[in-house]
């Protein structure tokens, strides 16, 4: 089962490459076991957002994440370009959604399934 | 002076959970970090949130909301008695004089004994060669502290990390990353354990890496497009893999500098290698390997592209790499433990190894793994361990250790 840590504010570089590999809201900065004990900064720090996915198992979302790079791009900084694949997050639907947590969102399958890419779903989430 | 800013990472009450955290949190450009004493703080300033004073604006990079301040400065400049104000935590203070330090900072994470599961990207910090990310063990955290504990990955021998794809991505320039043992576990992306991409100089040192990829990747693998001075020492690199890997793969277009020294790369014997290498590097770098072990790879060294090589052993069937090298036969007379099922341990055996007394011990590299003094010059050990200097300092922490001989066995 998983919780995914993702950044709420974007970093800025004036130079055009570091920037590209900076931060920016609704990137994943992290996927973690539901077991996982947040520090109280991570709860609530207002630049983060941790996103619950009941019944998502972890490997699930690690692979789609690592399914939307390009090795032909390893040179760029490329690891916040990162998206879940939407076949992957599709076939992850059928579970109940879980209850709000404090500074946590869940989110559903149902929901998963409607968007092209998590990262997009996240965007929304903290919107 | 450059501040070192500590930052925990993992285990119970970290600063940060997980090393990807830690790396969010980094300053941008480390040259702009600056350690002020401070007074009359009010409320609690938040880690790495947004600041302002006069005319100028920053980013908290670590306070102890009583002392200091240590800003990232993003506009402006810092001066005694400018009024400091966080309008996210609504946190406030007045710097101080004089400036404790000005030149930059070195943000350093430090593991805590366990071992965490997940992957890291260094990347987006401008960096130079004083002012760097730096991955290490908090003090005691370390297989590094727990001196005469079998040399393989093993979480309950400290600090380690484990992921099913490149663990550790470097892509800053100048990164350090010391004391950590790193492995790169099975899975549908597995690929490096430490892969470098594309940066000026990097150091991993007194670490352990283990590979159990079979993706044709390196345990420890540096692009193509790296610059400056890349540098492996005093480090075990694991191969539990039979396909086309290497345990340590540098290389760039341009001419670098490559230093590995004091390492020991293997196969264990439960492996058969038939087509990968133990240390390669590309044609263009300025490679030197010195006191280095090679075992169970098709291909111990890509003696061709080696520029400088010195007190260095092979099992491959090659005669040498360089002066004082030898060939050596891999088995447990000449390392502790080779068959990684059993648990491998890349520790010499005793003075009946050919590795001991075999190497050369460089004066910029005089202690071992353990961070223990190596014997001097061509009395020292070949590889990252050298046993007489641990028989003749003893470990850091003699209790840590299992005990041996007529104190072994439970007390009493």
């Amino acid at each position: 089962m998983a919780q995914v840590i993702i950044q709420t504010i974007d970093k800025i570089s004036a130079d055009r490459k570091t920037n590209l590999a900076l931060y920016k809201a609704g990137d994943v900065i992290d996927v973690v076991e539901d077991s996982q004990i947040w520090t109280e900064n991570e709860l609530t720090n207002p630049k983060y957002r941790i996103i619950s996915l009941p019944g998502v198992p972890k490997s699930d979302i690690v692979d789609a994440l690592l399914e939307g790079e390009d090795p032909e791009l390893v040179a760029e900084p490329i690891r916040r370009l990162r998206k879940i694949d939407y076949s992957q997050v599709a076939r992850l639907g059928g579970k109940d959604r879980g209850n709000r947590q404090s500074q946590k969102d869940v989110v559903t399958p149902a929901e998963a399934n409607s968007i092209t890419v998590l990262k997009s779903r996240i965007a929304k989430v903290i919107g | 002076m450059v501040t070192t800013v500590d930052k925990t990472v993992g285990g119970t009450s970290p600063d940060y959970t997980t090393w990807a955290l830690w790396e969010a949190d980094g300053p941008l450009v480390l040259a702009n970090v600056e350690k002020w004493p401070s007074d009359n703080f009010s409320g609690t300033f938040v880690q790495d949130e947004a600041l302002t004073w006069t005319s100028s604006t920053g980013t908290l990079i670590d306070t102890d909301n009583s002392t200091y301040m240590v800003i990232e400065v993003l506009t402006g400049s810092l001066a005694n008695n400018d009024a400091i104000s966080a309008a996210g935590s609504g946190a406030s203070c007045d710097i101080d004089t004089p400036v404790t330090d000005s030149g930059g900072a070195i943000w350093r994470g430090l593991q805590r004994d366990v071992e965490l599961s997940g992957s890291v990207t260094i990347d987006g910090h401008t960096t130079t060669a004083t002012q760097y990310m730096h991955m290490d063990a908090e003090s005691g955290a370390s297989f590094v502290d727990q001196a005469e504990r079998a040399l393989f990955y093993d979480s309950a021998n400290g600090a380690a990390i484990t992921n099913g794809s490149d663990t550790i991505t470097f892509s800053d320039d100048f990164c350090r990353i010391t004391r950590l043992q790193v492995q790169v576990d099975t899975g549908a992306h597995a690929r490096s354990s430490i892969r470098v991409n594309s940066v000026d100089t990097f150091t991993v040192d007194q670490c352990i890496v283990e590979s159990d990829s079979d993706s044709h990747k390196s345990a420890v693998g540096c692009s193509s497009t790296s610059t400056g001075t890349q540098i492996v020492s005093n480090s075990v690199v694991v191969n539990k893999r039979t396909g086309n890997s290497r345990a340590v793969a540098i290389g760039a277009a341009t001419a670098i500098t490559v230093l590995c020294y004091n390492n020991i790369a293997v196969v264990p014997s439960n492996f058969t290698d038939t087509a990968g290498t133990g240390f390669g590097f590309n044609g263009t770098s300025l490679v030197t390997v010195q006191n280095c072990v090679a075992l169970g790879y098709n291909t111990s060294y890509e003696d061709a592209n080696i520029d400088t090589a010195s007190y260095n052993a092979r099992d491959d069937g090659n005669t040498d790499v360089g002066t004082g090298s030898i060939a050596v036969t891999f088995d447990d007379t000449l390392i502790k433990e080779t068959d990684s099922t059993t648990g491998l341990d890349a520790r010499i055996t005793d003075a009946s190894s050919a590795l001991y007394g075999a190497g050369n011990t460089d004066a910029s590299y005089p202690t071992d793994i353990f961070d223990q003094t190596r014997k001097t010059g061509t009395d020292g050990d070949m590889g990252p361990y050298d046993i007489a200097a641990a028989a003749a300092g003893g470990p850091k922490n003699p209790l840590a250790g299992p005990l041996s001989g007529p104190l072994a066995g439970p007390l009493g």
